[in-house]
């Protein structure tokens, strides 16, 4: 359910420059959760969670053309691919001083409760994927923020299906108890 | 059928049927589930900036009177029959429109349907542009929730509102509506306390309506839904789930909150499947029993042991109003064993079924003591479960005295420092400093002092400061003690520190009769008090913990090494104190005020009483390391001198730059970014900064330009990007570095001249060439008025070589993209930037925005 996401998706698309900074601006959140999980408290030590968010958005901005709205949450999987591909490129890091610096868009204020719920709410849930096992938060990650399907996760990960589903449902059980 | 198939089905969209037992084994792994769908799915939000719709010109718009799911409610009048209406608007635009037209529509019609004097009636369904909408009638009041937001009702209020609820949704279910949203924001009050149902966006009919929602998505408000309806079991939801809501909106209206409390939806999830509500009558004692056991026969987690019927619940209503017997009964023992049966599942032998019944039977004729409600407690605290041993524990505390209250009490602050849900936690620590106002909750302190101010201000209207010193007293010192206590610890961010010190020097005002905001014993930037304290071996733990940031393990680091200089153990202190120094440095190397003898302008001297926080502990444990260690450290004297060179700086202007310094060590802190302010005097800045290697950025900071200087501004070019990119600040020493800036050309715009009219196809953007130019850009922005203000969206940014532009026939991307906005009558801005071939900008035209008119679309 992402009406606004297509919504400001399409006007982007037609050179709405508002429209453009607005749906990047509503994915911040989101996608900095993202790189926070994804690195890990390790890693996120060396390396500033919001650095990679600019740099995964200059990507994305000059990819932006290609990119088409399949279907609903594409493009918040779209975004977590790119940070993806970024980290393990090491791109990242290393280039984050060569870029220029782009003001990265402030999350949209919160308007219905339900808004301030949901930010509330994604502290939580972050806070518990940083506490997963590794090979949870992975498995997690793969599924839910870059919707991979059970099989292309297993080829990532080394496992066969089956186990790819029985871990979901283990790391699942494992943030369960963290929330 | 197992927990990994459902994850599966879930995941790929489609719902699948599982049974209740299944759900409870695997509660966490649904919840986990629920929880990061919520979270990465979004909330549809209409357009902010929208104006209102153009409605037949019998109805005229008068404002706005909320926002819901799909839509936007408006005040309108209507000319023919001079009254007032809403007008429900569906703002969401194309094919998104399209996927909630039904739903939306669907409203519409249901509402259409239902003629009752307690749901808000419809009168016409329409469209404008393409945006549908319905009108109906404007109830003037407010909401049950915001009536409750004031406190719970009484029994008799309660009854009074309730019974119109029911025949309301009783109803709809005889025309086959189910609401499935039933909430006390969806019940509105008029001023006779009329209720009027409204809101039917997500009801289903019974029979022959289709699912139109994806399975598995989140529908209704998850503080007041059904097991069935959080569970997603889309066959099980009917009549007896709005009973269900009906008994949550009836709990609330005695209680004052919802059942199954207010907190996160994973929280509230695992508490609807799994726990039964606190009874009413432990939270307010003048609730009759039998209504009670009316609410909570409505809040059965299965929906076979509610009321059938809105009607039977209605029924009951009566009975009870009129000292009739009601139908409903208290669950006896054995429905209590079976729960618990159920709920512990596996623990239970047969063998042991008639003790469990015994047990049961003992539970309910006994209201626990004291005793018995700590020992639950001990047990859910065992378990890790915090809020819920929090609850009893308060439950406890409230029936005990003497000793037994003092020991219960430490139960609830013990918790309230466990509780991972702030809302719980908070509540019980504002019980909690009735009775001791000094009672410390840790890092809570900070919100614990937040409330009682929040509750200063509500009762004086906003302003602490029109706070009454006699009236107000005991809120007054409340706040003092609790903000003095949170300053006093090492909790809190800068600015919640700042915050507090300001709602202090209020308080204070008030109650010392002091000048409001004179500044009180706590402003002063001593930061002793903002240390850690705790044994040593608690501040080795945080020093030597990698995971924790590097700047709570300089405070700890450094409250060891005064500790150790104090104890005499100087070879301690050293290790101590250079240790914090360097983590200090680490997250902020900066500090303000540069002592060195060449320092022309002291930037910041004036502003040491408010330097960081950071700032003053790098000075101090600089200050310590130099008398541990004299030939250590170089003086804490050096920094960088920007100087800014190229063209005479006005000196009226006051220039400011963000400078971001990091140093490139294994010591970063990700959640502090080293970023301060460097205003420039004439033309120059100090900054000072710890010896050291940097990684620097810097970039233009938006100043405030006094009149007189726009143009000068506007050709000024600073051209950070030749800064070096790395920085070394070696023995105390001033680093001079040049910031190039530069006067660029003034481009002159030819055609079209201000506020013409203009031709797209045809006519010609032109201005003067520039000496030196290999490129121009060409801004065109749409100039629309809304009803918040201007707004300027960003037509066109064209690259061009010539300083000439036709948009009719230039092959551009960006035009042909944004055609559809050039339609006539359009109101545009153009400006002009002229760049050279190392695309430095060297030329911009004066105006930042020259507007125009479109006689006529673009055709191309």
């Amino acid at each position: 359910m992402e009406p606004i996401t297509r919504e400001l998706w399409k006007q982007a698309r037609a050179g709405d420059r508002a429209a453009y900074d607005r749906l990047f601006a509503l994915h911040a959140d989101r996608a900095l959760m993202f790189v926070r999980a994804r690195l890990g408290p390790a890693l996120r030590a060396k390396v500033e969670s919001v650095d990679i968010l600019q740099d995964a958005y200059l990507a994305a901005h000059k990819d932006f053309e290609q990119f088409d709205l399949t279907e609903d949450g594409a493009f918040l999987r779209w975004i977590c691919r790119i940070i993806e591909n970024r980290i393990r490129d090491g791109d990242a890091y290393f280039g984050a001083l060569k870029r220029q610096v782009v003001e990265l868009p402030k999350s949209l204020p919160p308007g219905p409760s339900t808004l301030l719920d949901r930010a509330e709410h994604r502290v939580k849930v972050a806070e518990a994927l940083d506490r997963l096992s590794e090979d949870h938060r992975q498995v997690l990650l793969l599924r839910y923020f870059e919707g991979l399907s059970a099989e292309e996760t297993g080829q990532l990960m080394n496992r066969s299906a089956g186990a790819i589903r029985s871990l979901t449902a283990r790391a699942l059980d494992e943030l369960g108890h963290l929330l | 059928m197992n927990i990994e198939e459902i994850i599966e089905a879930r995941l790929s969209g489609q719902t699948i049927d599982y049974n209740e037992d299944l759900a409870t084994q695997h509660k966490n792994v649904l919840a986990a589930h629920q929880a990061l769908t919520f979270v990465l799915g979004e909330t549809i939000v209409s357009d902010p900036d929208r104006e209102p719709p153009t409605l037949t010109s019998d109805y005229e718009i008068i404002g706005e009177l909320g926002r819901g799911g799909m839509g936007v409610v408006y005040l309108a009048r209507q000319k023919s029959l001079s009254r007032e209406i809403a007008v429900k608007v569906l703002r969401l635009r194309s094919e998104s429109r399209d996927r909630f037209l039904k739903r939306f529509l669907d409203e519409a019609r249901h509402m259409a349907q239902l003629r009752h004097p307690n749901i808000v009636a419809v009168h016409e369904v329409g469209q404008t542009g393409d945006e549908p909408y319905f009108t109906m009638d404007f109830v003037a009041g407010e909401s049950l929730s915001h009536r409750l937001s004031r406190g719970a009702l009484s029994p008799a209020q309660a009854i009074r509102i309730l019974k119109q609820v029911v025949a309301a949704v009783q109803h709809a279910h005889e025309r086959g509506i189910i609401h499935r949203d039933l909430k006390p924001g969806n019940i509105l009050l008029d001023s006779d306390s009329t209720a009027y149902v409204t809101d039917f966006g997500l009801a289903r009919e019974v029979e022959g309506g289709s699912e139109i929602t994806r399975s598995g998505e989140l529908v209704g408000t998850p503080a007041y839904m059904a097991p069935e309806q959080a569970m997603g079991q889309v066959d099980r939801i009917g009549e007896a789930t709005d009973v269900h809501a009906l008994g949550a909106v009836m709990y609330e209206s005695l209680t004052g909150r919802p059942p199954f409390g207010n907190d996160a939806v994973a929280v509230v999830f695992s508490r609807i499947l799994n726990h039964q509500p606190v009874a009413p009558r432990q939270l307010n004692r003048r609730i009759p029993r039998d209504l009670e056991t009316i609410c909570l026969k409505c809040l059965e987690k299965d929906p076979g042991l509610r009321y059938a019927t809105a009607q039977a619940l209605g029924e009951d209503l009566r009975r009870f109003e009129v000292g009739d017997p009601i139908a409903a009964r208290r669950p006896g023992p054995v429905t209590r064993a079976l729960r618990s049966i159920r709920k512990n599942g596996k623990m239970i032998a047969t063998a042991g079924v008639t003790a469990i019944i015994a047990t049961g039977l003992t539970l309910h004729f006994a209201i626990p003591t004291s005793d018995t409600l700590r020992s639950w407690g001990k047990e859910r605290e065992a378990k890790g479960d915090y809020v819920g041993a929090l609850d009893v524990y308060r439950r406890a505390w409230e029936k005990s005295e003497g000793e037994a209250r003092h020991a219960a009490r430490a139960d609830v602050i013990r918790c309230i420092r466990k509780a991972n849900d702030p809302k719980s936690a908070l509540a019980a620590a504002r019980a909690v400093i009735v009775e001791d106002p000094y009672t410390s909750f840790g890092v809570l302190d900070h919100l614990v002092a937040q409330t009682v101010v929040a509750e200063l201000n509500a009762r004086t209207g906003g302003s602490v400061a029109a706070a009454r010193k006699e009236s107000d007293r005991d809120l007054l010192e409340l706040a003092e003690t609790r903000l003095k206590l949170f300053l006093n610890s090492s909790h809190g961010s800068a600015v919640e520190r700042k915050n507090a010190e300001d709602s202090l020097a209020a308080v204070g005002g008030v109650l010392h009769e002091h000048t409001h905001g004179a500044p009180v014993e706590y402003v002063e930037d001593v930061p002793d008090y903002r240390l850690p304290d705790g044994t040593d071996f608690e501040l080795e733990k945080v020093a030597n913990d990698s995971k924790t940031s590097p700047w709570e393990r300089g405070k700890a680091e450094y409250v060891l090494a005064v500790r150790a200089q104090k104890a005499g153990n100087k070879q301690l202190a050293l290790a101590a104190a250079s240790r914090a120094f360097e983590l200090v440095r680490s997250v902020y190397p900066m500090y303000s005020g540069v002592a060195a003898s060449t320092v022309i302008a002291p930037m910041v001297a004036s502003r040491i009483g408010s330097e960081p926080v950071e700032a003053i502990l790098l000075r101090k444990s600089h200050e310590l390391l130099s008398t541990l260690d004299p030939q250590r450290p170089s003086a804490l004297t050096g920094g960088i001198r920007f100087v800014l060179k190229g063209i005479e700086i006005p000196a009226e202007l006051n220039l400011c730059a963000q400078l971001k310094l990091r140093a490139p060590d294994a010591l970063k802190d990700p959640t502090f970014l080293p970023q301060s302010t460097v205003p420039f005097i004439a033309n120059r800045a100090e900054v000072g900064i710890a010896d050291g290697t940097y990684e620097m950025q810097m970039h233009a900071s938006s100043s405030s330009i006094p009149s007189g200087f726009e143009r000068f501004v506007r050709l000024m070019e600073v051209d950070f990007d030749r800064l070096p990119k790395t920085v070394t600040i070696a023995d105390g020493k001033i680093t001079e570095l040049e910031v190039p800036v530069r006067q660029m050309d003034e481009l002159t715009l030819i055609g079209p001249e201000t506020g013409s009219s203009f031709d797209p196809s045809t006519d010609v953007f032109s201005w003067k060439p520039v000496a030196g130019a290999a490129s121009y850009r060409l801004l065109i922005s749409l100039q629309q008025d809304y009803k918040n203000g201007k707004r300027t969206t960003g037509l066109a940014n064209i690259k061009v070589h010539t300083p000439r532009v036709c948009l009719g026939t230039i092959d551009d991307a960006d035009i042909i993209r944004t055609k559809s906005k050039f339609t006539a009558g359009a109101l545009l801005t153009w400006s002009v930037t002229a760049y050279d071939k190392s695309d430095r900008r060297i030329a911009v035209s004066r105006e930042y925005s020259r507007p125009l008119v479109l006689a006529k679309a673009l055709e191309r």
